[in-house]
C-alpha cells in the first residue's frame, strides 16, 4: 500500500491556504467563485502529484455549491460541502434500477442491493455494518426504477473508512450461492410483508402495471413473486459484473468535510476500481398502451381508488407545472380534492396526488382511501368531476398556485437542512442522467409558474384518453361496486 | 383642581373594582393570563427554515376513563378553526404560508409542530397561538373529526405492522390507564362533545403545562421577542403529571389477531421495565444496542442474516416517566413464526443468563455515543431530543451529559440490570396473521405463551374487557392502579399521585 502521509500534509497545507470562499452564514456561493475554487483545487492536486481525477463542473447548490469530478476509470465524485455541518453523508449512486431488468428477471436490481450488505472476498459478513456502527452510523440502501443508492451518515473523520468499505464491495462482493440464496429468502419475505399483505402497496403495484404494461416502469421494483422464485445466483453475478461499473457510479459527499482531502481519499480508494463499460441504458419510454380501467380485490376494511396518467420525465419543461398541479389538487386540507372527497361528500378519509420523478417518462397519480362502506365507484365520479371542473369552469387560481408553491418551498428547505437530504437531491438528479443545474432550473420554473402554465399542463396531460382508473374494493364490496358501476354506465 | 378630581375618580373606580372582585363568586375567578411558557431555542443559520414545536403535557394518559380519545380529538378540532378563523379560513391561512401544521398525540403529551420559511415565522406563530389558546370547537367540526377518527380505527386493521404495535401496548397494559387507545374507541368518541372539549382545554393550556421550541434560522433574542409578543398570554396553570401505571404481570401471554388471508405474521414481544428517569434506564439502552438495536445486533443476525426469516428484526426501549416498554419485533412467514418467536425468547433468556461481554459493552457505548452525536446534526433533530427529555421529565442537561453518563456505566451494572430489569416471565406478545396457520404452533411453542385469539376485525380492548378480574378492568379515578413501587428505588422525581386526569 502506498504511503500517503506526505500527501495529507500537502493537502492540509493547501486547504489552509485556500480555505473556502463561503461560509454557512454568507449564503449561497456564486458560480464564478465556485469555478475558481474548483480550478484552484485541481491545480493543488496536480501540484502535489495527485493524478487521475479531473474537475468537470460546478453548480450553485445548498450552502456552498457542488463540484463534479471524475476519476480516470469513469467514476464520478460530487462534492457539496457545508463547513457548519457536524456530519458527512456519503452516498453511492448507481445508474441501474428495475427498469434495466429483462423480462422474467424482475427484482434483480433490488436483490443485488440486498446482497451488497453481505460479505466480500476480503471481509466477512457483518464487518461492513459493524465498522459503521462503531461510530454510531448505519448504512442503508434503496432501489428504484432508475437507480440504486447506498447511503451512510458518519462523523467527518470517517469518510475515508466509508470509501474503503464501499470501494471494496464495488469490486469484491461475495456472490456465493449461500449469500445470494439467504438474501433471496429475505427479499421474498419482504415482498409478502410489504406488498402482498399490504393493500395500499398492492394498489400502487397494480396501478403502475396497468399504466405502463410490462415495460420499463410496469413491473414492480421488488420483482414479481414468480420471477423472484426463479432468480438464479448466476443472474445476480452477471448483473453485478455488467452494471456496477465505475462509469455507472457516482459518489456523492455532502456535509462538513474538506473537499481537497476527500478527493485525495477518493483517488486512494476508488482509483483502483478497473474501468469497465456497462450495457447501454434504455432511452425510450414504454410504448404499450395504458389500461383504461382495472379492478382489484383487496383484503382490507375499506376501498381504494387510484387514477393515473402517463406524463413527462424529470427534466421536461412541464414537470414543475405538474408537480404544482398535484399540490393544488390534494396536498393539504384546503385543496380541491380533499375538500370535495373528504370534507364535503365524506366519501373518502384521505386523498393524495403526486407527479413522479422518473428518467424516461412520468406518472401523475391520485390515490384515495375511502371510508368504510363506500366503494371505489362512489369516489370515482366525484374525483373526475373535480378534475373536469378544474379543466373547465374553474381553472387554477393565483391563490391556489401561491399556496402550492409555498408548500413545495417549505418541503425543499426541510429536505436541504440535512446532509443526507442534500446528497439525496444530487444523487437522484445525477442518476436520472440530468445535469446538476436542473435543481436550480426546476425551482426557478416553480417560482415563475403562472396559473395558465398549470392549466395548460393539466389540459395537455390529464386527458380522458390515456387515463388509468383502478378500483380496489374488499371482497364484500367488489360486487356492490361492480353493480353500481354497471348502473352508472 | 383637575388633578384632585381625577385622583378622586381614580380612587373611586379602584375601590369599586376591588369590591366587585371581592364580591364575585368563586366560579367567576379566572386564572391570571399573561404568562409565557418555557422556551427552548436551537439555532442554525442555514437553511432559512424554522421548526416550531409546542409540547403540551397530559397526553392521552390524562383522558378520563370512558372519554378515551379526548386529547386527540380536542387538538384535532382545534386545528379546524381558531380565533377569528373558521375551518376553511384557518386552513387557507396556513396554506398561504406554505405551512402544514402537524399533530402528534401520545400517552404523555401532545406536540403541535410546523416547519415554516423564516420570513413567514411571525404569521405562522400567530396562527398557532390561536390554535392553542383560542380554539373554536365548533360542533360541526367535532362531528367531522370524530367521524374521521372512527374511520382511522377501521383503517388500522389494514396495516398489520401498525396493528401489532398498537395492540402490544394495549395488551401489555390491559386494565390500566396506559392500556387504552390514544385515539379512543368508537364508543368513547361518541361521548365527547363541544362542552367536554372546552373543559378539557382549560386544563391543557396552563403555562406550566406548555413548552415552546423553535429551531433553525432564528436566534434566542429574536425567538424570545416573538414568543413574548405572540404566545405570551397563557393562563397560570400546573403541568399535568402522568398518572401512575403498571403492566399486567400475569405471566406470558400472546394475543393472536386473525387475518385469514395473510402470508406473513407481524410479531411484537414486549415487557414493562423501569422508567426513563431511573438510574437503570441508560444501562438498559446499552443492553438493547447489543440485543436488537443496530443491524449487527444478536436478534437481527440470528433471525434475518443467518436464517432469512424476516425482512427485519428489531428491539427498542421507549421511555415514560413511571415505566418504560421494551419491545422486539419481526415479520416472518406464518410457517416460521412460532420458531422465530421461540428463537427470540431464547436469545433474550440467554442474554439474561450469560450477560454481555466487555467487547459488546464497548461496542454498545461507541454505538450509542456516535448515534447521539450524529442525531444532533440538524436544529430540528436537536430540538426534538431536548423536548423529548422535557416530556420524559429528565434533567435539563440530559442531552448534553448523555455521553459522559454512558461512558460511566460499568460492566457489573449492565449485568445486574439485565437480570433485574428484563423480566421475561411476564413477556407479552401480539401476532397478526392467519390463526388457521398459526394457532396450534403458537400454543405448542417452547416459549410457553397462553394464547388468546381475536377474530378478524376484533379489537384488543374487547379482550381486555371480558372475563378479567377487577384489578384488570379499566382504571377509574378511584381505583387507578399503583405505580410499580418495588422498582422505584432509582427513579428521580416520580410522583405517585391519585389519578386526576
Amino acid at each position: 500500500m502506498t504511503d500517503h502521509r506526505w500527501y495529507w500534509a500537502a493537502l492540509l497545507t493547501c486547504w489552509l491556504q485556500t480555505g473556502w470562499t463561503t461560509s454557512a452564514t454568507a449564503g449561497e456561493t456564486t458560480m464564478p467563485t465556485l469555478e475558481l475554487q474548483a480550478k484552484e483545487r485541481q491545480k493543488t492536486l496536480t501540484d502535489h502529484g495527485v493524478t487521475g481525477v479531473q474537475w468537470l463542473d460546478a453548480t450553485a447548490f445548498g450552502p456552498a455549491g457542488v463540484e463534479r469530478w471524475k476519476l480516470a476509470n469513469g467514476l464520478q465524485i460530487l462534492l457539496a460541502p457545508d463547513p457548519a455541518s457536524p456530519v458527512v453523508a456519503v452516498h453511492t449512486w448507481v445508474r441501474v434500477g428495475s427498469a434495466d431488468e429483462t423480462p422474467g428477471k424482475t427484482g434483480l436490481a433490488h436483490l443485488l442491493e440486498h446482497t451488497m450488505f453481505k460479505s466480500t472476498t476480503t471481509r466477512p459478513a457483518g464487518t461492513f455494518d459493524r465498522a459503521l456502527e462503531q461510530h454510531g452510523a448505519s448504512a442503508n440502501a434503496a432501489t428504484w426504477f432508475d437507480w440504486t443508492m447506498y447511503h451512510e451518515v458518519v462523523p467527518p473523520s470517517q469518510v475515508g473508512m466509508v470509501f474503503e468499505l464501499e470501494a471494496d464491495r464495488l469490486q469484491h462482493l461475495d456472490l456465493s450461492a449461500q449469500a445470494v440464496r439467504s438474501e433471496l429468502e429475505v427479499v421474498r419475505n419482504e415482498r409478502r410483508e410489504e406488498i402482498d399483505d399490504d393493500p395500499d402497496s398492492l394498489v400502487v403495484e397494480t396501478l403502475w402495471n396497468a399504466a405502463f404494461g410490462k415495460e420499463v416502469y410496469g413491473h414492480p421494483v421488488i420483482g414479481t413473486a414468480v420471477d423472484l422464485a426463479g432468480l438464479q445466483v448466476g443472474d445476480v453475478v452477471e448483473f453485478y459484473r455488467t452494471r456496477y461499473v465505475p462509469e455507472n457510479t457516482a459518489i456523492v459527499v455532502t456535509g462538513g468535510f474538506d473537499p481537497t482531502a476527500v478527493l485525495g481519499e477518493a483517488v486512494k480508494w476508488y482509483g483502483a476500481v478497473p474501468a469497465r463499460t456497462g450495457p447501454k441504458r434504455l432511452d425510450k419510454p414504454s410504448n404499450s398502451k395504458p389500461l383504461a380501467t382495472c379492478t382489484l380485490t383487496i383484503d382490507a376494511g375499506s376501498s381504494r381508488l387510484a387514477v393515473a396518467w402517463r406524463t413527462v420525465p424529470l427534466g421536461h419543461a412541464d414537470h414543475p407545472a405538474l408537480a404544482l398541479l398535484a399540490e393544488v389538487l390534494a396536498s393539504s386540507d384546503s385543496t380541491r380534492l380533499y375538500r370535495q372527497l373528504v370534507e364535503q361528500s365524506r366519501v373518502a378519509s384521505s386523498v393524495s396526488a403526486s407527479q413522479s420523478d422518473l428518467r424516461l417518462g412520468g406518472l401523475f397519480e391520485i390515490y384515495t382511501t375511502l371510508r368504510p362502506g363506500k366503494t371505489a365507484a362512489d369516489a370515482e365520479t366525484l374525483l373526475l368531476t373535480v378534475l373536469a371542473d378544474l379543466l373547465g369552469a374553474h381553472p387554477v387560481t393565483q391563490t391556489e398556485l401561491d399556496a402550492a408553491r409555498n408548500r413545495l418551498k417549505t418541503q425543499q428547505l426541510r429536505e436541504l437542512a440535512s446532509a443526507d437530504g442534500r446528497a439525496d437531491v444530487l444523487g437522484r438528479t445525477w442518476a436520472s442522467d440530468l445535469d446538476l443545474g436542473l435543481h436550480q432550473r426546476w425551482w426557478l420554473a416553480i417560482d415563475q409558474a403562472t396559473p395558465a402554465d398549470l392549466q395548460n399542463a393539466a389540459i395537455k396531460w390529464l386527458k380522458n384518453e390515456g387515463r388509468t382508473v383502478l378500483r380496489a374494493d374488499p371482497p364484500a364490496q367488489t360486487s356492490l361496486s361492480r353493480r353500481k358501476k354497471g348502473r352508472a354506465g | 383642581m383637575r388633578g384632585s378630581r381625577a385622583l378622586a375618580v381614580t380612587l373611586g373606580v379602584t375601590l369599586l373594582f376591588a369590591l366587585l372582585v371581592v364580591a364575585l363568586p368563586s366560579w367567576a375567578a379566572k386564572p391570571k393570563r399573561g404568562n409565557v411558557p418555557q422556551l427552548l431555542v436551537v439555532s442554525r443559520p442555514w437553511p432559512k427554515l424554522v421548526s416550531v414545536r409546542l409540547l403540551i403535557g397530559g397526553g392521552a394518559l390524562a383522558d378520563p376513563p370512558g372519554q378515551e380519545g379526548l386529547t386527540a380529538l380536542g387538538w384535532s378540532v382545534a386545528l379546524r378553526g381558531a380565533g377569528s378563523r373558521d375551518r376553511q379560513a384557518l386552513s387557507q391561512a396556513f396554506d398561504a404560508l406554505g405551512v402544514q401544521p402537524g399533530l402528534g398525540v401520545d400517552k404523555l403529551g401532545t406536540t403541535l409542530y410546523a416547519d415554516v420559511a423564516s420570513e413567514n415565522l411571525e404569521k405562522c406563530l400567530e396562527l398557532l397561538a390561536d390554535v392553542v389558546l383560542h380554539p373554536r370547537f365548533e360542533s360541526a367540526q367535532v362531528d367531522n373529526v370524530r367521524e374521521e377518527m372512527i374511520a382511522d380505527i377501521e383503517h388500522l386493521h389494514d396495516d398489520d405492522a401498525g396493528l401489532a404495535v398498537d395492540a402490544i401496548g394495549r395488551y401489555l397494559y390491559r386494565g390500566t390507564l396506559l392500556g387504552r387507545p390514544t385515539g379512543g374507541t368508537k364508543a368513547s368518541l361518541q361521548t365527547l362533545t363541544t362542552a367536554s372539549l372546552s373543559a378539557w382545554h382549560s386544563k391543557q393550556i396552563g403555562a406550566s403545562n406548555v413548552h415552546i421550541g423553535l429551531s433553525g434560522a432564528i436566534d434566542r433574542p429574536a425567538a424570545e421577542a416573538l414568543v413574548h409578543k405572540l404566545l405570551g398570554d397563557f393562563p397560570t396553570g400546573p403541568a399535568l403529571k402522568p398518572p401512575p401505571s403498571k403492566a399486567d404481570d400475569s405471566g406470558r401471554r400472546l394475543l393472536l389477531i386473525d387475518k385469514p388471508r395473510r402470508a406473513q405474521a407481524q410479531v411484537v414481544l414486549a415487557l414493562s421495565t423501569v422508567p426513563a428517569n431511573h438510574r437503570d434506564a441508560l444501562p438498559l439502552l446499552l443492553v438493547n444496542a447489543v440485543l436488537g438495536g443496530p443491524f449487527t445486533s444478536r436478534l437481527n443476525r440470528e433471525i434475518r442474516e443467518l436464517r432469512g426469516w424476516s425482512y427485519g428484526a428489531w428491539s427498542s426501549l421507549s421511555g415514560a416517566p413511571n415505566l418504560s416498554t421494551w419491545a422486539m419485533g419481526f415479520a416472518p412467514n406464518a410457517r416460521d413464526a412460532s420458531a422465530a418467536i421461540d428463537l427470540a425468547v431464547q436469545i433474550l433468556e440467554e442474554l439474561r443468563k450469560d450477560g454481555i461481554s466487555t467487547a459488546e459493552l464497548r461496542f454498545a457505548k461507541d454505538y450509542l455515543i456516535g448515534a447521539h452525536r450524529l442525531g444532533l446534526e440538524t436544529a430540528d433533530r436537536e430540538l426534538a431530543e431536548r423536548m423529548r427529555a422535557t416530556e420524559l421529565g429528565l434533567d435539563d442537561d440530559e442531552v448534553d451529559t448523555f455521553e459522559k453518563r454512558i461512558e460511566a456505566i460499568d460492566h457489573k451494572t449492565v449485568q445486574r440490570v439485565l437480570r433485574e430489569r428484563l423480566r421475561h416471565d411476564n413477556l407479552v406478545a401480539t401476532v397478526v396473521g392467519s390463526a388457521k396457520t398459526l394457532r396450534d404452533k403458537l400454543t405448542a411453542s417452547a416459549a410457553a405463551f397462553a394464547v388468546e385469539v381475536l377474530e378478524r376485525n376484533g379489537l384488543p380492548e374487547q379482550t381486555a374487557q371480558k372475563g378479567l378480574t377487577p384489578a384488570q378492568r379499566p382504571a377509574t379515578a378511584v381505583d387507578a392502579p399503583a405505580a410499580a413501587t418495588e422498582d422505584d428505588d432509582g427513579a428521580k422525581g416520580v410522583e405517585e399521585e391519585p389519578d386526576e386526569p
